[in-house]
């Protein structure tokens, strides 16, 4: 089993991917694919006149602050547009996909985060009114019921809160919480750059390896959505996960050129 | 100006011309306290949280 997840940032040839995934699966390759649209929903987000609002906490991570009206165009681009547009390339690729998001049977469910801390103009500041969690809790067992019947699972974000409300949960790290769940052989966080840079953006500094058991002292070298990236692979090796590659989404085959170990690799 | 706001969490230096709400200050003590009005200024022990949080 592996878990691939395929990032929402501009670039990325999801023809590619599917292509990639649909021939793996029909080779008898299990599989589950878990994906983004963080460019999507700022496009449309902006063009509904709501344009979306990032903030950074006092430890440097950068995240979409989610009230409840972002929350909404979010569910229309991840588990709408980006969502089903994948399920229909598979489907032409004759493969039977199932696209769900985290509240869909409880997939992905958390604790609901109603306040951020925020840095803005050097001041630290309270943010009420976000709803975003972390995935504490997979439905593996509507995954292996899917799985098991032979349907290719195509997840997303939003998750659910113990109290049945949705969450903008991370992608990368719901799907290290797949994997780790799944007990996946290798997870996949396939982005818009070839893997962990040591000097971003030159993608000739990419670092080939991380040894398991160092991936958090990597955590200075990403930027942005990485540190999301190697957070997640820090628990899924922590949670018995084999091998996470970092790789990139935007070359031909980009499952294959990952499984090969191309890319960055931690194990 | 900067002022002296003496709260029940200890005592904070601050320009209340210059306070955001939410915005956190730290008391002399060490209590991180959070601005949850501007008119009457009031002070209230900042929420804890942690950075878990989504994309």
């Amino acid at each position: 089993m592996i878990v691939v997840k395929v990032g929402g940032s501009t670039g990325i040839d999801y023809d590619a991917l599917c292509e990639d995934v649909a021939a793996l699966w029909r080779e008898g390759q299990r599989l589950v694919l878990v994906h983004g649209g963080s460019a999507e929903t700022n496009r449309v987000a902006e063009a509904l006149g709501h344009p979306p609002k990032f903030v950074t906490s006092p430890s440097g991570y950068t995240s979409r602050f989610t009230d409840r009206e972002t929350l909404e165009i979010f569910e229309m681009v991840y588990c709408g547009k980006q969502n089903k547009g994948l399920v229909e390339r598979l489907q032409r690729l004759g493969v039977n996909a199932v696209g769900l998001s985290g509240l869909d049977g409880r997939l992905f469910e958390g604790k609901h985060k109603d306040k951020v801390r925020s840095v803005e103009g050097g001041k630290v500041k309270v943010l009420r009114g976000d709803h975003t969690g972390t995935v504490e809790r997979v439905n593996t067992g509507l995954l292996t019921l899917l799985l098991e019947s032979g349907y290719l699972p195509v997840l997303t974000p939003p998750g659910v809160s113990f109290e049945g409300v949705a969450i903008n949960v991370d992608g990368d790290r719901a799907a290290a919480a797949v994997a780790v769940a799944l007990q996946a052989e290798a997870l996949l966080l396939l982005s818009n750059v070839p893997g962990l840079l040591r000097d971003f953006p030159d993608e000739a500094s990419l670092i080939p390896e991380i040894p398991a058991g160092e991936v958090e002292s990597y955590l200075g070298f990403a930027r942005d959505r990485m540190k999301k990236k190697v957070l997640g692979a820090a628990e899924a090796v922590q949670g018995g996960v084999k091998r996470v590659v970092f790789g990139d989404a935007r070359v031909r085959q980009p499952v294959r050129a990952a499984l090969s170990g191309r890319g960055t690799v931690v194990r | 100006m900067l002022q002296t706001i003496d709260t029940p969490y200890g005592t904070v230096e601050a320009d209340p011309d210059t306070l955001e709400l939410g915005e956190i200050l730290v008391s002399d003590d060490g209590t991180e306290l959070e601005v949850v009005s501007l008119d009457p200024l009031r002070l209230e022990p900042a929420p804890e949280e942690d950075e878990d949080w989504g994309e």
